[in-house]
């Protein structure tokens, strides 16, 4: 052990910075003496640090003025020790669990939790790491309370919804404000940024940090922050992980060939008519009971039998063909390390996914940089990141249309086969043959997209007196995308198209560019004055301009032996008719903004903070462009007053309250709404003029009013600890439709106008138990979760209105389904009953009989548990998420138990469930095939569901194996399994994939399968 | 030393925070803002331009007469386009009925856009040159709101009767905020001819070198106010508009493939006011796919009405496939792409049987020009025709009404005629089933649905019966 201190020292004396500094050294234990590794050693109050290494050691070169070394570790207490004439400092650590959220990190200010008014939780590096998506914010489904998260697609590297304390906005979005290491980042494109650099995302929920953010933060806010270079020699470490992604199961099976032709004979027996003679209605055109087959003579029956006989031989599994295993592989290297006054953390990533349907992947190489600085007077914080992005898309997923391949695996008739004896796809024209033609399609054509991201953002931070600092924030978010669609020829759909354009095949480029820029500087005074009045002043100035533009071609006549390039593309004349199209679009917004922020506690025991700040956004006409927004907040920590002295049971107990505003700038409905515009078309080669918006020149701010009171606690020898949230967030001027009658401007015309009151009001939990809590085994149970009542307090005198499938009247939550109410089949006749706003049953279909009675997409009920089994080397955790109370047109059901419009057509496939009506007496709740099927709440569903989101063991090698692989410190297995079971009664391929309120056979999310293995060296 | 920092600091700080106020004032790039909408005559001709392309509403009346008439079935391919309609399962709402209720909003969206641009007229500089299109571009753009108005109200309303209250509303000019009640049909009626006289008064006379059948002119102008004068029952008037526009020979009858050639577009033979559709499937793509699967197709009850041997509308209007699916052939090929056909909204027969059936319906009935009108279309029509007489006016009637269902068929007439007639639908059995076979004369179907976006918006608007 001496030997290797004395290494220690000697590697610090080599990278030691002689003068005006000195090296310390020590070790680091728990309360049992044992050694601790990776303990974060700092210098206080400046970014000079280092961690201890598996012996618990730590050697930290300081400057010569630092007074206190801070000495933190997950899950122990920090501690905080004087730096004295020695040089050696041995310290044990306190375990303790509260220290996981000691700091709060707001993106502007870092605040700690026992100073901090508002609701946040933190999710930390051990949570989002390694885990097999490419959007980060995937991560956060059943690990933040207050936030809904649904992850809306398998393919790979989509954004996440999310919407934390219910939807504050109706014509405004509820997308929450993204902030990585303090510049603000596009919201919904995170493919180019690499989870496993992050150290912690927080996710910030109330009024008193919203404040902070003002005029953006009214949906809460996202704060990622990434890691930083620990002090100390170059550490590299290889983290390794690959693994599978498959299909996941559900509840809904197509018909086989057999039950397909059956269905259809039942058909025609009941509709008879010119159904006997659509020769696509397969099953009952060649039937012996069809009237028609009476009619033709021997040989014409005999050919019917055959024909009948070997479509019956057919029985294609489409889920075989529009499937495929997925697989997923994620590798990085990461040099952390620092001398001096400089720190360094970089990282090279590679990040490779195959969704599991063809043509849909991801590629991603990213290259983080970090650089640190700092001395007694000036220190600068550099981040940097560097993204590039390869996503393959299919033509289309979550719409209603043949060539999404998750609806045409559904609707693709059975007895139809999938390739010609050439083996080419057996394509054909219409609905009949749409499964082969969606496969042809996706054989030749391609849809991709090239992204480069770059985000860089700096902070200079230079003390001007002992209190007085003054500070420069400033950074860039850019992204460019270059999609790419390839449309050959030599595709089916083409080849037969009628028109010119069609038939030549296209090559589509587009360039999407974003470009967000910041530049905020402050100045902070902080001071105690007598010892216990601690008192801290910031004033900031602040100028985010956004900058977007869009370009794109498309050309026509690309020549297959040059596919797939804007080379090929044909020059249009009159001749060939094959005009160049080319569009595009740009906006630019920007929001200049002037803060203030105060803290103010006393004696460790009181704290109240304040903020106002005025905001102006280009969004707005210049009469209404600028307004104020504040906040104000109040902790009692009440385990530092002497009366809890004896009362041993609670370990810690703060009581948290604030009140505040905040505005919405990066969600309102439009960059220009309060402009009528007119736009330029065409008609049949003329150049025309009309008006397609008329404006609402009084549009203001929708500005969300949000009081919390929140609980921090640690009873019983802190194992039992977490956090308490109650809120009520009121949107005040809410923006909603005015729907102008269709007789002053046609349909679709509408204006937002601020008139609205929206509410939403719940509670929010975060509970922690430790069951064993010793030196070689600790087992934590764990819950978080909330209750979110969303209610449409006011329209403010404005009609209801219908908006999408909900229907939008004051006490209704937002996103309530607005439907006919379905009444069942009538057991006699087999007619649809439908209920009328009397709540009697009637055969007439009428859209104005529609009723709200049937819930909300938006889920009340969300969250997460688990637990934690820590044994030695090994780590085992289970993480569930869950939703509850949220229901979700299932828009699959309208087509695949759909007699009329489907069935009898002959030309899809049915849904193996489907039951209709046939003779009086049958008890089905599919009608008659005389009767149509209207849209009804007939198709909502419960989309509650809970979800075994993730399972992860892994195991670290002791020390004693490590300490003999000389260049190895540690070592690090783990398997995951990802998304492995839903229990819901949703039908469909997945509740949560696609829009959150229809479900359009959106791509459903994959289950995963992955192994991984980390090195430090 | 120390407060000299500070207030550089400060200085700073505020000139950046000044800088960036100029800064908010964004204006869009992407559109153009109301301001600078109409400055010169060419914006005006612009917003023309698109008023002229916005008649394309009339394709909605062409659709609704034939899912709701007789001439047409639910065709092979039909995957549930129109199917509600031709059950009569309609209702006001979008997903229901949305095939019958578009009309409304497309016609208020042009009259709307009408109104934007009719009171700068004046105001827009305009080069010498361009002085004289100021009336023309206006009588125009008061036709269009005339013949819109009249389109809603035939789609929305009774049959025509001065004092029947539920009209539509009449708009003459934009004004977001107004939730306009319902006119009575007096009172539409009125204000469709005073727009039509006045846009008469500006229109100068045309010629056969100067008519164009895609802009309003006095003489499509005439033909629209001959449709509107027999819509109302003022008969010598629809003679008087009918002979205008017939004795002024711009667009004679014609017949073999001079009449074949208007379908594929070959030619513009006959017609007198057409919505061009250069590169869009609109017209040709409700009835047939550009691949090919029929939606809609003609009804059994329309084939049967052809002598398919000597009656040429029997090849220009229906197809069969090699399976034997009949298709609408009248919108099928063009030269510029398969279902790529211009929408026919007036033509030269059309006047001829309006006076005919004008002669036929007048207070003292002419049954033999009645009849020479008839006879005149049928000779361009069948070969070997032979010419047929009248005794009585019902006998007249009658042949002339089923002339307009073979001659206009699937052109937007049908329903139109069956209701302003007082007639029942009534398909063949090989067309429907039972359920929806019939539809009896004055059913509260023939009065399309005022949309449920309407009933939502406006709490003045009152929803025809039975809907």
């Amino acid at each position: 052990m001496r030997k290797l201190l004395a290494l220690v020292a000697a590697f610090a004396f080599f990278s030691l910075n002689v003068w005006a500094q000195r090296t310390l050294t020590g070790k680091v234990t728990d309360e049992n003496g044992a050694p601790l590794s990776n303990v974060s050693v700092v210098v206080k109050g400046t970014s000079t640090g280092t961690v201890t290494k598996t012996d618990g050691t730590f050697s930290l070169s300081v400057p010569a003025g630092a007074r206190e070394l801070e000495i933190s570790s997950l899950g122990f207490a920090a501690q905080t020790i004087a730096i004295g004439s020695g040089s050696n400092y041995n310290v044990s650590l306190v375990s303790s669990t509260k220290d996981l959220n000691e700091v709060v990190v707001t993106g502007i200010t870092r605040v700690r939790r026992s100073q901090f008014a508002g609701a946040a939780s933190k999710i930390d590096a051990r949570q989002i790491v390694d885990r097999p998506v490419g959007s980060f914010d995937q991560i956060l489904q059943g690990r933040a309370p207050g936030v809904l998260s649904l992850t809306g697609s398998g393919q790979p590297g989509t954004a996440s919804t999310l919407i934390i304390r219910g939807s504050g906005s109706v014509q405004g979005g509820s997308q929450p404000l993204y902030i990585v290491d303090g510049i603000p980042v596009e919201a919904g494109v995170f493919q180019a940024l690499n989870p496993n650099d992050f150290a912690s995302i927080d996710v910030l929920r109330d009024a008193a940090t919203a404040a902070l953010y003002g005029s953006r933060g009214s949906a809460g806010v996202v704060v990622v922050t990434t890691k930083r270079g620990t002090g100390g020699k170059m550490k590299l470490s290889y983290s390794g992980q690959m693994g599978i992604k498959s299909k996941p199961d559900f509840a809904f099976r197509p018909m086989t060939t057999a039950e397909l032709l059956k269905a259809q004979e039942q058909y025609g027996s009941i509709v008879g008519g010119s159904s006997n003679n659509n020769s696509l209605l397969t099953g009952w055109y060649l039937s012996k009971n069809n009237p028609r087959y009476a009619t033709l003579n021997a040989t014409q029956q005999a050919a019917a039998d055959r024909a009948l006989d070997s479509i019956s031989q057919i029985n294609t599994n489409w889920e075989d063909y529009f499937f495929r295993p997925g697989n997923f592989s994620n590798h990085q290297i990461t040099l952390s390390g620092g001398t001096g006054k400089t720190r360094i953390f970089s990282s090279l990533g590679l990040y490779n996914e195959e969704g599991t349907t063809d043509r849909t992947d991801m590629k991603r190489v990213t290259f983080r940089n970090n650089v640190d600085y700092a001395d007694d007077k000036f220190s600068l914080s550099v981040s940097s990141n560097l993204g590039y992005v390869k996503r393959n898309f299919q033509q289309t997923t979550q719409t209603n249309g043949v060539a999404n391949p998750f609806l045409a695996t559904n609707i693709a008739l059975p007895y139809k086969k999938v390739f010609n004896p050439d083996g080419t796809y057996a394509a054909g024209a219409g609905f009949p043959d749409l499964g082969a033609t969606q496969l042809d399609l996706t054989y030749w054509d391609e849809n991709y997209n090239d992204q480069i991201k770059a985000t860089l953002g700096f902070t200079a931070t230079y003390n001007l007196t002992e209190n007085v600092s003054v500070a420069l924030t400033s950074g860039i978010d850019f992204r460019e995308t270059q999609n790419t669609n390839y449309g050959s020829q030599l595709a089916y759909t083409r080849r037969i198209s009628s028109s010119i354009t069609g038939r030549a095949g296209f090559q589509s480029e587009s360039i999407s560019r974003f470009l967000t820029s910041n530049i905020r500087p402050s100045v902070t005074f902080k001071k105690v004055f007598a010892e216990r009045h601690d008192f801290e002043f910031s004033a900031i100035g602040e100028y985010i301009q956004e900058n977007a533009k869009a370009f794109n071609l498309t050309g026509f006549g690309i020549d297959p032996r040059t596919p797939n390039t804007p080379a090929a593309i044909q020059v249009g004349n009159a001749a060939n008719q094959l005009f160049i199209q080319a569009g595009g679009s740009k906006f630019r917004t920007a929001i200049a903004s002037g803060l203030a922020l105060a803290r103010y506690t006393f004696d460790g025991k009181y704290t109240l903070t304040g903020s106002i700040r005025r905001d102006g956004s280009s969004k707005l006409s210049e009469d209404n462009r600028w307004q104020n927004f504040y906040a104000v907040g109040a902790i009692w920590d009440m385990t530092k007053e002497s009366f809890m002295d004896n009362i041993r049971a609670i370990n810690v107990m703060r009581i948290k309250l604030s009140y505040g505003s905040a505005g919405n700038h990066n969600n309102f409905p439009s960059n220009y709404l309060y402009q009528a515009r007119f736009a330029t078309g065409n008609y049949s080669g003329l150049t025309t003029q009309v008006a397609n918006y008329p404006g609402n020149p009084d549009a203001r701010w929708e500005t969300i009013y949000t009081t919390n009171l929140g609980i921090d606690f640690e009873i019983v020898n802190r194992r039992i600890y977490g956090d308490i949230n109650l809120y009520n967030r009121i949107t005040k001027d809410l923006f909603v439709s005015r729907r102008l009658p269709p007789s002053v401007g046609g349909f679709g015309w509408q204006i937002d106008v601020n008139a609205g009151e929206l509410g939403n009001k719940g509670v929010e939990w975060n509970l922690n138990f430790d069951v064993i809590r010793n030196r070689n085994l600790t087992w934590t149970l764990f819950t978080n979760g909330s209750y979110n009542k969303n209610e449409l307090l006011s329209l403010g005198g404005e009609e209801p209105y219908e908006s999408g499938t909900s229907f939008l009247k004051e006490g209704l939550p937002l996103g309530s389904h607005y439907e006919v109410k379905w009444g069942g089949v009538d057991a006699a006749t087999g007619q649809p009953l439908y209920y009328d706003l009397d709540g009697k049953l009637t055969t007439t279909y009428a859209a104005s009989n529609s009723v709200t009675d049937f819930g909300t997409w938006e889920a009340p009920w969300k969250g997460g548990f688990g637990t934690s089994l820590r044994y030695k080397g090994f780590d085992f955790s289970v993480l569930f998420s869950w939703q509850e109370g949220a229901t979700k047109v299932d828009n699959l059901e309208f087509f695949v138990e759909n007699p009329v419009g489907f069935l009898g057509t002959g030309q899809f496939n049915q849904s193996a469930d489907l039951k209709f009506w046939t003779k009086p007496g049958d008890v089905v709740n599919t009608p008659s095939p005389l009767y149509g099927v209207n849209f009804s709440s007939k198709l909502i569903h419960d989309a509650s569901f809970l979800r075994f989101r993730d399972v992860t063991l892994s195991y670290t090698l002791p020390e004693s194996t490590t300490a003999k692989l000389k260049f190895i410190s540690n070592v690090k297995f783990y398997v995951q399994g990802t998304n492995l079971f839903i229990w819901t009664k949703w039908r469909g391929m997945d509740p949560e994939a696609g829009a959150v309120n229809i479900n359009l056979s959106e791509f459903p999310n994959p289950r995963a399968f992955t192994g991984g293995l980390n090195i430090t060296f | 030393m120390k407060y000299l920092k500070y207030s550089l600091l400060l200085l700073v700080g505020s000139l950046v925070l000044i800088s960036c106020k100029k800064e908010l004032d964004q204006q869009p790039t992407d559109f153009i803002a109301e301001e600078n909408a109409f400055l010169t005559f060419d914006h005006i001709q612009l917003g023309a331009n698109g008023a002229h392309g916005a008649y394309g509403a009339y394709l909605n009346d062409l659709y609704a007469s034939a899912l709701v008439s007789d001439e047409a079935r639910l065709g092979a391919g039909n995957a549930g386009q129109g199917a509600l309609e031709y059950r009569y399962q309609f209702s006001s709402d979008a997903t229901t009925g949305g095939s019958v209720t578009a009309a409304w909003g497309a016609y208020y969206y042009l009259i709307d856009q009408i109104n934007r641009i009719l009171p700068n007229i004046d105001l827009v500089t305009a080069r010498p040159e361009q002085e004289p299109r100021r009336n023309i571009v206006r009588a125009q753009l008061l036709a269009l709101r005339a013949i819109s108005h009249f389109g809603v109200l035939q789609d929305y309303c009774k049959n025509y009767n001065a004092t029947e209250p539920l009209g539509v509303p009449i708009m003459t000019v934009s004004d977001i905020t107004l939730k306009p009640a319902r006119n009575t049909m007096g009172e539409v009626m009125a204000q469709i001819e005073k727009d039509l006289n006045d846009a008469k008064a500006l229109l100068p006379a045309v010629t056969v070198a100067t008519f164009t059948d895609t802009t309003i002119n006095r003489i499509n102008l005439a033909a629209f106010q001959a449709r509107i004068a027999l819509y109302k029952g003022d008969y010598d008037n629809a003679i008087t508009y009918a002979t205008e526009v017939i004795g002024s020979g711009i667009k004679p009858l014609v017949s073999g493939a001079n009449f074949a050639g208007i379908w594929t577009d070959a030619n513009v033979n006959e017609t007198l006011y057409r919505v061009r559709y250069q590169n869009d499937a609109a017209v040709g793509g409700l009835f047939t796919t550009i691949g090919g699967v029929i939606y809609i197709a003609p009804s059994d009850k329309l084939t049967a009405t052809y002598d398919q041997a000597t009656d040429i509308r029997y090849s220009a209007y229906i197809g069969t496939t090699s399976g034997g699916d009949r298709y609408v052939n009248k919108y099928y090929t063009s030269s510029r792409g398969g279902r790529i056909v211009d929408l026919k909204v007036c033509r030269i027969s059309e006047m001829y049987l309006i006076r005919a059936e004008a002669n036929a319906k007048k207070a003292s009935p002419n049954l033999t020009a009645a009849a020479a009108d008839l006879n005149a279309v049928r000779a361009a029509r069948i070969t070997g025709y032979v010419n047929e007489t009248f005794t009585t006016v019902n006998d007249a009637v009658t042949a002339i009404l089923n002339e307009r269902f073979k001659e206009l068929a699937l052109e937007g007439f049908r329903l139109f005629d069956l209701k302003r007639n007082n007639l029942p639908v009534s398909r063949n059995a090989s067309d429907a089933s039972p359920d929806w076979q019939t539809l009896p004369a004055g059913n509260f179907r023939f009065v399309l649905p005022i949309p449920q976006a309407e009933m939502i918006a406006n709490p003045n608007m009152v929803q025809n019966d039975g809907y």
